[in-house]
């Protein structure tokens, strides 16, 4: 009899992309067994080594499935002009997430808990969050995160541990300083919780990576300290589609909150814009209480959890401000703008930009103080000019209580806040050298003096920190 | 095949396909594409789908299976319309839009696989994916995006 058999997609390929074929046959074995002499290919994927069709290969002969017409394909009649169709199994799925013995002991005081429950453990369990930055918000996160259960965490840093970290990162230990923080983090997590993967991810985000890292996570952590950054994870995260819970620091003060564009504001429906250089000082410049990091970071660890748990009421158009000497939270409501370059109606920013550029605030990375305009003078040529009797004026422009712990000796001592009082005392026709810890707020009084009139003025490239370094090594760097 | 394997999915596609997963969350949603296409993994253009029932009795959060009858109408639909069956789509539930192993072990060889994520009732990720060769690794399909439209 002449029958004809369709050939799904995937088998096309062992019959030369043929749709259908037509064969001679009087039962249904014998049509298969025709197709099978076309191409031992194709028999090896239809039919198993007894030459029976396997379990993930269903035939139809018309609308019937021949596998309830009868116990065996020979038993299957064909008559003239009969269709079959080859109809691979389609399934598939998640797969189960299951907890062991160990971590259902470990998470115990979880899954006692109606809002998490095994099923919640498991979410948690499968869950992927990107942690952005590995210093003092991230040290509480990362640290609660794996604590909790979070199956995967991502750390982006591509810095190494400093003395000067450890007042408030957590995440590291005296014996850490100098390692890359990427191999101490994932030490430090792996001993907390070895049940969970430590993705690490040593580079600088940026631009043009920033999308792609992202897409293997499903919520993303802000623990930056710069606005270059900042503004990148935020546009990043909108345009794809991630949640950003978002906190950040700064000496007895902090933010918290989360955007997600879907269901409410980003960080720029609330700053559209990056503040003028040099205004907010980085924690390098203005310091930070050690413990305000923990309780922020904490803050983020909780969001995130309630997040994958779906749980409770996130921060969602809402930024919670902590003022730690007052010991006062205040809660702001956070409206999504309708115009917003980036999560608005009609987006300006469709892609990830060059935010060192877009945000022209160099001051924000303390060693940094090009880009500005601003002329600079190393602290080699400064003291060697200096040495050779030349007499320069230089102005420091760091608060008092920060020349008690290091001074450069014959700096003049010209606090940034009361500099516009005191423009008086200076003499526009002279030429002053500027200098503060690093760099962030030399650029700011350069910025005052040149508004003023004054237009003989350098910066001290590194400020006392690099004189510490480089001139005078008994000076005391902090 | 030449470069890496692509696909392309047209936004009323994709938006129709991104409704159905949300729809079906928690459970797994399923379901055919379908398109121009000769087995090979040449670019898949799907140019429409079609919404199947999730048959998997056990676990409708973790798992599904495509009845087969609906199958074989995806496969009428397509005859009688020009077009092939160029794969199939699923969602996976608060999960990540990588295929598992489950995935890889029911997976055929030819067939285009998209996979996408949906967290707290809310579409994510949309991933495509096809076997090397028989019975071996994922791998992965970027989208290749449409020519823009000459004004």
């Amino acid at each position: 009899m002449p029958v004809s058999i369709l050939i799904p997609t995937p088998l096309r390929r062992y019959v030369g992309g043929a749709r259908s074929l037509a064969v001679e046959a009087a039962t249904v074995e014998a049509a298969v067994a025709a197709l099978a002499a076309q191409s031992p290919d194709l028999a090896g994927q239809l039919l198993d080594g007894a030459g029976k069709l396997r379990n993930f290969v269903n035939l139809y002969l018309g609308d019937q499935n021949v596998r309830v017409l009868a116990p065996t394909l020979g038993e299957v009649p064909l008559k003239d002009g009969d269709v079959l169709t080859i109809v691979p199994a389609i399934a598939g799925g998640a797969g189960e997430v299951k907890l062991s013995r160990n971590e259902i002991l470990r998470y115990s005081r979880h899954l006692i808990m109606p809002e998490v429950t095994l099923e919640g453990q498991k979410r948690l369990k499968q869950a992927r969050v990107l942690c952005i930055g590995a210093g003092g918000l991230g040290s509480p996160l990362t640290l609660y995160l794996a604590a909790a259960g979070v199956g995967t965490i991502g750390v982006v840093d591509y810095d190494t541990v400093d003395l000067t970290n450890l007042q408030r990162q957590i995440l590291f230990a005296t014996a850490d300083v100098g390692r890359t923080k990427l191999e101490a983090a994932r030490e430090r997590l792996t001993q907390l919780n070895p049940e969970i993967e430590i993705v690490t991810h040593s580079l600088q985000l940026a631009s043009w990576n920033a999308l792609e890292l992202f897409q293997d996570y499903d919520i993303v952590a802000d623990g930056t300290d710069n606005f270059p950054t900042r503004y990148l994870v935020n546009d990043a995260c909108v345009l794809s589609g991630k949640p950003n819970v978002y906190a950040s620091i700064f000496r007895f003060e902090g933010q918290v909150s989360v955007f997600d564009a879907s269901r409410g504001p980003c960080y720029r429906c609330m700053f559209p814009e990056p503040p003028p250089a040099g205004l907010v000082p980085s924690c390098a410049e203005g310091g930070v209480l050690g413990v305000l990091p923990g309780i922020l970071g904490s803050l983020q660890a909780l969001e995130v959890l309630k997040l994958i748990l779906g749980v409770g009421d996130p921060l969602i158009g809402r930024l919670v401000m902590f003022d730690a000497l007052d010991f006062k939270f205040r809660e702001l409501a956070v409206a999504k703008d309708p115009l917003c370059a980036v999560c608005g109606a009609s987006p300006s920013i469709t892609a990830p930009v060059d935010y060192e550029a877009f945000c022209q605030i160099r001051g924000a990375e303390p060693d940094d103080d090009g880009g500005s305009g601003a002329p600079t003078i190393s602290v080699e040529e400064f003291h060697r000019r200096r040495s050779a009797g030349e007499r320069l004026h230089l102005l420091d422009v760091r608060e008092g209580h920060e020349a008690q712990i290091a001074e450069i000796p014959g700096a003049v001592r010209f606090p940034l806040s009361e500099l516009p009082g005191r423009l008086h005392e200076l003499d526009s026709a002279d030429t002053y050298t500027l200098h503060c810890h690093k760099a962030g707020r030399s650029l700011e009084a350069y910025q005052t003096l040149r508004k003023a009139g004054f237009g003989r003025l350098q910066i001290l490239a590194g400020g006392i920190d690099a004189w510490a370094e480089r001139i005078d090594r008994t000076l005391p760097r902090y | 095949m030449t470069g890496p394997a692509m696909f392309r999915l047209p936004p009323e596609v994709e938006a129709q396909l991104r409704r159905h997963c949300q729809e079906q969350y928690p459970d797994e949603a399923c379901g055919a594409l379908f398109g121009q296409g000769d087995g090979t993994l040449a670019p898949w253009a799907v140019t429409g789908l079609s919404e199947a029932p999730n048959e998997h009795g056990d676990d409708h959060r973790r798992r599904y299976l495509i009845p087969p009858d609906f199958q074989l109408q995806a496969e009428r639909h397509a005859q009688a319309t020009g077009q092939d069956v160029l794969g199939y789509y699923h969602s996976h539930p608060d999960h990540p839009a990588q295929p598992s192993e489950y995935d890889r072990v029911h997976a055929w060889h030819g067939y285009l696989y998209l996979i996408c994520a949906v967290r707290q009732g809310r579409s994510l990720d949309l991933n495509g994916f096809a076997l090397e060769e028989p019975g071996g690794a994922f791998t992965a399909v970027g989208v290749q995006d449409p020519p823009p439209a000459l004004r």
